[in-house]
């Protein structure tokens, strides 16, 4: 039969599949950036520290989704629940880089002035640091976001369901419009989820610091 | 031994393959796109939009198209690798102050010429930048091509993760962390040899 | 704000590891006053005045402020009641003009209404309408009106002192003019007290009701301007004053008509990188030194773009100067080989022939213009 054949009869399998999808990503998310945005703030306090956790976390980053998901099945088992915390965990890291960096590099000139006319450390933090390192923090949760929902698609190989699961069974029985079913809604909601996100950064991207898209 | 070795090289050679076609299309379109602008929107958009894609997703879509094995491994590397390239060509290029490109013509430089002698080695740092993330992000990425027949250390990961083997993981894990770490202090040299030559205005 | 606001700094010193900065100053000002801060790089202006807002606390000493001992007081809440304007200005970009402004009294916790009020009655009184201005971005300001915003909002929790740390030092002669102009006449209007730090000797001269002249970390003079000026307190104030005024136009000098710091380059530099660098400061020669600063010629753009080959040195391409002139000589001397030789610049050289600056004809009338009627200096 046809892949819209396909849609018709077992729509609901892909819309289960799309939902359990869109939770694990939104909670990992949620996790990753209530975990990484704290954590980075505190890293630009401390700089030896900083060195240390960013320099392992570069390494962390260059091994695959697919082993650290292993890894995870190795200590949590199987299921959704261990999942998410390799999820949360991989996807703190984008997120603490641009936060430290984000607010590094906010000119001294500015924190300098703001301590002058009498802000506290907490006020300068809230009032200037974190408004001006906004964009940077903004495209770290975009990066974030991409790969939480690409890793989720692997998540199906340890049992934690959504579209891998749908692409994984897919390709062992060689049945295309299965792997269509889950390969297609994982693509546009990636898309998705980066276009939005990209709508917030440039909602909070004060009109007078609008800057390029610079490299990687 | 030997069968780890081999999986080592088909590893590199997949994502080497998938990395180098990239930076053949990738730079060539950086130039394009930086000469003329009114396509840089669109052409990097549709290079992101790609590179947003699930890897295994992409991967499996293209074996449906290009069937199992490396071959699909490698286009989906290539296709992943674009967004990295392009778009730090362009930037590179881009972000030469323009007096430079006018003294050029001003000296009689063709078109052609002054890229060659001028601009691109000026936007190489940006670009070798560029190459590196995306051959360590192909690394990992390339892992995934056993999913769909490919060869490499995803196989070792693949049977040590249905396995429950923690040897096998670490095993397919190790050289590639090793790999990227390499090529990221590659890189990293290479850049600072060409920025130290860049003259300094 | 009348009454009896003092702030007396008494023994104060500041040592950092071995050297000390500032070196046991005494010094008491009068509530409204405008007390400037003059001297050299380096002489401790900047760090007294940090000390005053606590920003820099003294190694030893006391600081009072309206009679209380500023030690004894949250640094955080001292500085919401001082007024301070630095020299990069500080603008916080992701702010609007008018959030900048509003930004201390909010600090203060003033009711909306109040903070908006003054606000925009400072935007009123800069004369920047706050319909154009208001939801305007720092980055869209210019250098001068940025700085005057920055005066803003350092007034606009109504602090009773105002600290000022080379304000103006990064704008240009006519809008320092300007700003100085809208400063002094704020000083007359609102009646605070100021402390102005600057390394040029006439902005003291014009703001100053009393100017505190430092060397090396001590004070040398305290006195109004016109009593600096007749009775300088030794030799180095009096070449200072020489030196960073408006001198005799019978003694002016080549050093006082010059522009020091030309842009220059060395013979292994490439025709490109000189090319760009012509084009960035937006002149059409370069002077060429060697590694000491010797004078060894000039490179034209129209050489380079007759003869230059890219990738090459500038090393074939080196011309004399049309005309060069010692740095000890007379004005005077330098006018009359501008004109013999129809250069358009003469290249200032020392006894050691190494470059200290060039002379161009306009430089030369700006000078002798300012020599002759007064004016600010260049």
């Amino acid at each position: 039969m046809s892949f819209l054949e396909y849609l018709q009869t077992d729509w609901q399998a892909v819309m289960n599949a799309l939902l359990v999808h869109v939770q694990m990503s939104l909670l990992s998310t949620l996790f990753a950036v209530l975990i990484a945005v704290p954590a980075g703030i505190l890293l630009t306090r401390h700089e030896k520290a900083a060195k240390i956790v960013l320099a392992v976390a570069g390494v962390v980053q260059t091994i695959p989704g697919l082993v650290m998901l292993g890894i995870g099945l190795l200590i949590f088992g199987l299921g959704m629940l261990p999942s998410v915390i390799v999820l949360i965990a991989y996807g703190v890291l984008p997120i603490l880089q641009n936060t430290y960096t984000g607010i590094r590099e906010v000119d001294r000139l500015y924190t300098e002035a703001a301590r002058g006319i009498g802000m506290t450390n907490r006020q300068v933090l809230t009032k200037v640091e974190l408004p001006i390192a906004l964009p940077a923090i903004v495209a770290g949760i975009r990066l974030s976001v991409v790969y939480i929902i690409s890793w989720a698609t692997l998540a199906a190989l340890i049992g934690a369901g959504g579209l891998g699961d749908l692409i994984w069974t897919g390709l062992s029985c060689y049945d295309t419009n299965m792997i269509l079913a889950g390969a297609i809604p994982a693509s546009l909601l990636a898309i998705l989820a980066g276009f939005l996100i990209d709508l917030v950064q440039k909602a909070v991207t004060p009109r007078g610091m609008k800057t390029k898209k610079g490299e990687e | 031994m030997s069968d780890f070795i081999n999986a080592v090289l088909e590893h590199l050679a997949v994502t080497a393959a998938g990395v180098v076609i990239a930076v053949l299309i990738g730079v060539a379109a950086g130039i394009f796109i930086a000469r003329r602008p009114v396509f840089a929107a669109a052409v990097l958009s549709v290079a992101d939009i790609i590179q947003t894609i699930p890897s295994l997703a992409l991967m499996a879509m293209l074996m449906i198209v290009f069937g199992l094995g490396d071959l699909s491994v490698v286009i989906g590397l290539c296709l992943y690798s674009l967004l990295p390239v392009i778009r730090n060509t362009y930037t590179g290029i881009t972000t030469i102050p323009p007096s430079i490109r006018e003294a050029a013509r001003g000296m009689g430089m063709s078109r052609p010429q002054s890229l060659l002698k001028v601009e691109l080695p000026l936007a190489m740092p940006m670009i070798l930048s560029g190459i590196r993330v995306a051959f360590v992000t192909a690394l990992g990425t390339a892992v995934i091509g056993v999913l769909i027949g490919g060869g490499g250390l995803g196989n070792l990961v693949y049977r040590g993760i249905q396995a429950l083997d923690w040897g096998m993981i670490i095993e397919g894990t190790v050289p590639i962390v090793l790999l990227s770490l390499l090529a990221q202090h590659f890189f990293n040299r290479l850049q600072h040899f060409k920025r130290r030559r860049k003259t300094n205005v | 704000m009348g009454g009896t606001y003092v702030v007396s700094l008494r023994n104060i010193t500041k040592r950092y590891g071995a050297s000390e900065a500032v070196n046991n100053i005494n010094l008491e000002i009068r509530d409204g006053q405008f007390v400037v801060l003059v001297g050299t790089s380096g002489c401790g202006k900047t760090t007294t005045l940090k000390m005053i807002n606590r920003l820099i606390e003294p190694t030893s000493g006391q600081i009072l402020i309206a009679g209380k001992d500023i030690r004894t007081v949250n640094p955080v809440e001292l500085r919401k009641n001082i007024g301070y304007v630095i020299q990069q200005v500080g603008l916080f970009p992701n702010m609007t003009i008018l959030e900048n402004v509003e930004t201390v009294p909010k600090l203060l916790k003033w009711p909306k209404e109040k903070y908006r009020r003054k606000a925009l009655e400072l935007l009123e009184m800069a004369g920047l309408p706050s319909d154009v201005y208001a939801e305007k971005y720092p980055s869209e300001l210019s250098g001068g009106q940025q700085q005057r915003i920055g005066v803003l909002r350092a007034l606009a929790g109504d602090p009773p002192l105002v600290l000022m740390d080379e304000p103006f030092g990064a704008l240009d002669p006519i809008t320092r003019d300007s700003l100085q102009d809208e400063v002094k006449k704020l000083h007359k209007d609102l009646k605070k007290t100021f402390v102005f730090v600057t390394h040029d000797m006439s902005e003291a001269v014009k703001m100053a009701d009393v100017i505190v002249f430092m060397d090396q970390g001590s004070i040398v003079q305290i006195a109004p301007p016109e009593e600096i000026l007749e009775h300088p307190a030794n030799d180095f104030v009096r070449s200072f004053i020489g030196m960073h005024t408006a001198s005799d136009s019978n003694r002016l000098s080549v050093a006082d008509v010059m522009r020091a710091n030309p842009a220059t380059v060395t013979r292994d530099r490439r025709t490109l990188e000189c090319i760009s660098l012509m084009n960035a400061k937006g002149i059409d020669s370069l002077i060429v030194t060697d590694e000491n600063g010797a004078l060894e010629g000039i490179i034209t753009i129209e050489a380079i773009r007759r003869s230059g080959k890219p990738g090459a040195t500038i090393d074939s391409l080196i011309q004399k100067p049309a005309g060069t002139v010692a740095v000890t000589g007379s004005a005077k001397e330098a006018f009359d080989t501008l004109t013999a030789t129809q250069a358009e610049y003469l290249v200032v050289v020392d006894e050691g022939n190494r470059v200290a600056g060039i002379i161009t004809r306009t430089g030369m009338v700006k000078s002798m213009a300012q020599a002759l009627w007064g004016g600010d200096s260049q």
